[in-house]
């Protein structure tokens, strides 16, 4: 199962539309009210079956949702919330199909590209990493200002469906639009590494020093890099670098798991 | 079409255009937003605001309100201007103008100014304004927005956050003119805001996309502009100020999952930090039992198990946020990921105690990033309404039902924390040091003074505070420590003096003091002896803040005098009014019997009314104490008209748009109507408009009298003038003093 794949569940939480004010459960409580007086207002339908995704109930979401529909077959923000709660149900065919009529009907790319997100998302719990990843690339060429988390999410589709060097290509295009952000450039890293790419990492890693962040960690990986190359000597002045930077940290900060870990590894490879 | 239909149509349709293009040019430019500070950094920031007419943008600067020698451009036509202002000192005051490269339409006064950022790095004391849920626009809203100005009175608010839900209830374009614009111009104006998203700002807009309203009104650091790693978006991000780095994460539109982007950024972001303070504010509380359920609400409960691990295991400092309308503050705690019931004191809470220095002591970290060495989580969420809850979580020290906002002060490796309620009073503090060093043993006192209008001794609503009163500190020992002056809000504080007993003694000149602990309240009763002026001796023990140490005040044999001035009452004939065209920027109207202001007259342009009154009859030594304005609104448009001073001399006979140019001597807010049906409308000044009353009366300002403006809007309203025929419908400015 792919990273993304295990990444679902918490998607399930993505809403782009309103909760109002108030506990949920009383929200709902208000709600089953309202209803009861008006059980063909399409709009209450959709606030309750919102409401009910983010509680966990996706069955009583599924059934508003779907009512909805049937009752204003223009609110296509009901198709979205009614995929979510279908791909939730492990209904991933409904769910398609429900993204797809939503993207059917959905006239300006943001809308399009939160369509197309959401297909990914249900794409890769088909376990059809390739279609999951195109969708989500339709989502960055869809977005003006593309959100990193797209970018990683087609990277990742790619490379659970094998395609490791259009997961790089992806995230170097990532980089190219967005800059050298250390979450993509750092997934490229892995994915250069573990296609033994070292030259190219050794090239990004340089780059990503030279923002002056995160200096340890990064030293680190670059002598991790260098001993791949069999530069031995280099390798082992980098990581007494990554070292010595650890050493002008403060002495708590020091203490940190993270920091404690990479010291330990870094006078592992020094022995 | 045939041909002659054709150049028929296309001759219309090119007479409409042109038409069009020259109403456009004669329209006149004003700012309908702003303007509002974005991405504050130590050499600049963003200024951005909205006019109702494209024009380019020019923001100058300088660090004397009068001489802007700093220019800064953008040469596209808009009505959504941004202008990045760079080059600047660190940790400088700098005033500033905006508008057009031909006109400037506000600010080059003493209210607009910004504070540059310290060098990052470096340790400078720094107050921060924390809001939560704060856009209900209602009058809750603007009570903690007032407390707070109060509370901080001359004090710079160098950073301002807002936890989300900025606007109900939907995040819209017009919800957020009207419950952030309207309700918050001197802080915005003066002080960097950063927001995160809340669900209901998220309502109209999307982070995946970084479209709607929150995502075109907030400039937000996608490329670590301002510090910290770069996240590549506007809906999670981080800032670096002084010795402070600010996290904010968005918990209602982002996957809050385990490996997922964000909270891979988080952590090296993290990594990357090396600031003293590290502090987090989202949307979702970890821990709550107010309005929300942290044990049920999946972002509530995905925020607690997947990024609270992170952000203590890199030494998290204070995690801040909203959602539940409510006040609700954590023991410091650390390592508590499961449900409510799981909670318990002797696994989780790293040190007991309430974190005051006058009670158990602060909290104590022993260094800078030490990992899992506890954290205070607070909801900040009352700001703009109360929503109760059962406010039992068993991680919290305190749970209020309350409106109110949190008030943060650090200063090098010390951070203060208040609660601070809608009526002004501290109702939660809580200190956190660092590094071992001991927290300094100071203590603040406050108070203001008052004119006690009825002499009871009591402060009641309605009556104003009194400024330039001198208040000095002694200590018991008849030491005097300090000498205030009362500001413009009639408050004083001695900052950071020693603990120890002290007294206050107000110096009330011409004045006499009200009776001494009347009532029972001691936040609105007066506490000095009218003898000698002495308060009794009271303790301040070191990190406290000792408040409401008031005094009344009123002018001894002086009860309460009305005066109305409206010409043709009791034989006065001192009012001057007329209106000023841009249309017509030479037309006097002097003589009309209509006093006109209106944002797009058809034919005249943009009209704004003038009016003054002689005052001379009051006597100069008087305290004004109330000033309201009568107008009688023969025909409307609805909309907001609000009421400015005049910052420039006038004449009826002779007033026309050029000669008073209105929109560069437009003076601070007086007050403001919003006429619904005709007839006839009072208008209560505010409390810089009682001001400028006082200041006409005492000569210490010009008596050009006030503009009435349209609130941006195209909308007009018509006034019957002093040149009226039914005296009893002219305009009247009613003035209570003593």
């Amino acid at each position: 199962m792919s990273r993304r794949t295990l990444l679902i569940a918490a998607l399930l939480g993505y809403s782009g539309f309103t909760l109002a004010h108030g506990d949920v459960h009383e929200r709902i409580h208000d709600l089953n009210r309202e209803i009861a007086h008006h059980p063909k207002n399409a709009d209450l339908l959709i606030k309750r079956g919102q409401l009910f995704l983010d509680e966990g109930h996706a069955d009583h979401a599924h059934d508003d949702l779907a009512k909805a529909i049937k009752l204003a077959p223009g609110r296509i923000d009901a198709l979205f919330h009614l995929a979510r709660a279908q791909l939730v149900l492990k209904q991933p065919d409904a769910a398609l199909e429900s993204a797809r009529q939503f993207l059917r009907q959905a006239t300006n790319n943001a809308a399009k590209a939160r369509g197309h997100v959401l297909t990914g998302d249900i794409l890769s719990v088909s376990g059809k990493p390739l279609a999951a990843a195109e969708a989500y690339l339709t989502a960055v060429r869809l977005s003006k200002d593309i959100k990193p988390d797209h970018v990683l999410y087609a990277a990742d589709a790619f490379h659970s469906a094998g395609k490791t060097d259009k997961a790089i290509e992806v995230l170097n295009d990532g980089i190219a639009r967005l800059g050298p952000l250390h979450v993509l450039s750092e997934r490229a890293l892995t994915l250069e590494m573990e296609q033994q790419r070292y030259e190219s990492a050794l090239r990004r890693v340089d780059q990503m020093l030279a923002t002056h962040q995160r200096m340890p960690f990064l030293l680190y990986k670059k002598g991790m890099i260098l001993k791949a190359l069999a530069r031995m000597d280099e390798s082992k002045r980098t990581f007494a670098a990554a070292l010595e930077e650890i050493d002008g940290l403060p002495e708590a900060r020091k203490q940190t798991p993270a920091l404690e870990s990479l010291r330990t590894s870094l006078l592992a490879e020094m022995n | 079409m045939k041909p002659s239909n054709f150049f028929r149509v296309f001759s219309l349709t090119l007479a409409a255009l042109m038409a069009t293009t020259l109403a456009r040019d004669a329209a006149a430019l004003s700012v309908t937003r702003g303007p509002y500070l974005q991405m504050g950094t130590s050499s600049g920031l963003i200024v951005r605001w909205r006019s109702d007419v494209a024009s380019n943008s020019r923001v100058r600067v300088g660090t004397s309100p009068t001489n802007l020698t700093l220019t800064f451009d953008d040469a596209a036509s808009t009505t959504e201007h941004s202008v990045q202002v760079s080059g600047l000192n660190p940790q400088t005051k700098y005033y500033y103008s905006i508008g057009s490269t031909t006109q400037t339409l506000s600010g080059g006064d003493s209210n607009t100014y910004f504070h540059t950022a310290p060098t990052t790095g470096t340790q400078q004391p720094t107050r921060i304004w924390v809001i939560g849920d704060a856009g209900t626009g209602t009058s809750g809203q603007a009570a903690v927005y007032n407390a707070y100005r109060n509370f901080t009175g001359t004090n710079p608010t160098h950073l301002w956050l807002q936890l989300g839900d900025n606007a109900y209830s939907s995040g819209t374009d017009a919800e957020y003119q009207s419950k952030m614009f309207n309700m918050y111009p001197d802080m915005l104006r003066q002080s960097v805001t950063w927001s995160t998203l809340g669900n209901h700002d998220g309502a109209s807009a999307d982070s995946g996309t970084e479209t709607g309203p929150y995502y075109d009104i907030f400039s937000l650091p996608r490329n670590g502009e301002a510090g910290g790693v770069a996240s590549g978006t506007e809906a999670y991000y981080s800032f670096d100020y002084g010795n402070i780095h600010f996290i904010v994460l968005d918990s209602h539109d982002s996957s809050r999952a385990v490996g997922s982007p964000m909270l891979n950024w988080l952590e090296a972001d993290l990594q990357a930090s090396t600031a003293d303070w590290n502090i987090a504010f989202w949307h979702h509380p970890p821990y709550s039992k107010g309005s929300h359920n942290s044990d049920t609400e999946t972002q509530l409960v995905e925020m607690r198990q997947n990024v609270l691990p992170i952000l203590e295991s890199y030494g998290i400092d204070l995690v801040l946020t909203g959602h539940s309308h409510s006040y609700e503050r954590s023991k410091f705690i650390d390592g508590h990921y499961g449900s409510s019931s799981t909670f318990s004191d002797a696994s989780h809470v790293v040190q007991s105690g309430s974190g005051r220095i006058d009670g158990t002591g602060a909290y104590t970290k022993s260094g800078v990033g030490a990992s899992h060495a506890g954290a205070v989580y607070a909801v900040a969420g009352s700001s703009g309404k109360t929503s109760g809850g059962t406010l039992n979580h068993p991680a919290m020290y305190i749970s209020l039902n309350e409106l109110g906002s949190m008030v943060l002060d650090v200063n090098g490796l010390t951070l203060d924390a208040k609660f601070l309620n809608n009526n002004g009073t501290i109702r939660d503090y809580f200190t956190v040091t660092k590094g071992g060093t001991p927290p300094p043993q100071l203590a603040n006192v406050s108070g203001v003074v008052w004119q006690d209008v009825d002499a009871d001794g009591i402060r009641e609503t309605g009556e104003s505070f009194l400024q330039g009163i001198e208040v000095r500190l002694y200590t018991d020992t008849n030491t005097l420590v300090a000498t205030q002056s009362t500001n413009t809000s009639g408050a004083y504080q001695f900052d950071s003096v020693a603990a120890g007993s002290y007294y206050v003694r107000f110096i009330p000149g011409t004045r006499t003091l009200s009776p001494q602990d009347q009532g029972g309240n001691d936040s609105i009763d007066s506490d000095a002896s009218p003898l000698d002026g002495k308060t009794a001796v009271f303790s301040a023990v070191a990190g406290s803040s000792v408040a409401n140490v008031d005094a009344g005040m009123y002018t001894a044999g002086g009860a309460p005098q009305t005066v109305q001035l409206q010409d043709g009452l009791n034989a006065y004939a001192g009012t001057q009014d007329t209106y000023v065209a841009s249309g017509k920027a030479t037309t006097n109207y002097g003589n009309a019997t209509t006093v006109l202001a209106d944002g797009a007259d058809g034919t005249n342009g943009r009209l704004i009314g003038l009016m003054k009154w002689n005052v001379s009859s009051i006597p100069a030594m008087a305290t004004v104490t109330n000033a309201t304005v009568t107008l009688r609104v023969s025909n409307l448009s609805n909309g907001t008209y609000n009421l400015y001073a005049v910052n420039t001399a006038w004449t009826e006979g002779g007033a026309t748009w050029n000669s008073v140019d209105p929109l560069n001597n437009q003076g601070v807010l007086i007050g403001s109507f919003q006429p619904s049906a005709t007839g006839t409308h009072t208008i209560q000044l505010n409390g810089a408009g009682i001001s400028l009353v006082q200041g006409w009366v005492n000569g210490a300002a010009a008596n050009n009298g006030l503009m009435i403006v349209d609130g941006g809007t195209s909308d007009g309203v018509d006034l019957r003038s002093s040149e009226y025929g039914t005296q009893s419908q002219r305009p009247k400015l009613t003035v209570t003093y003593q």
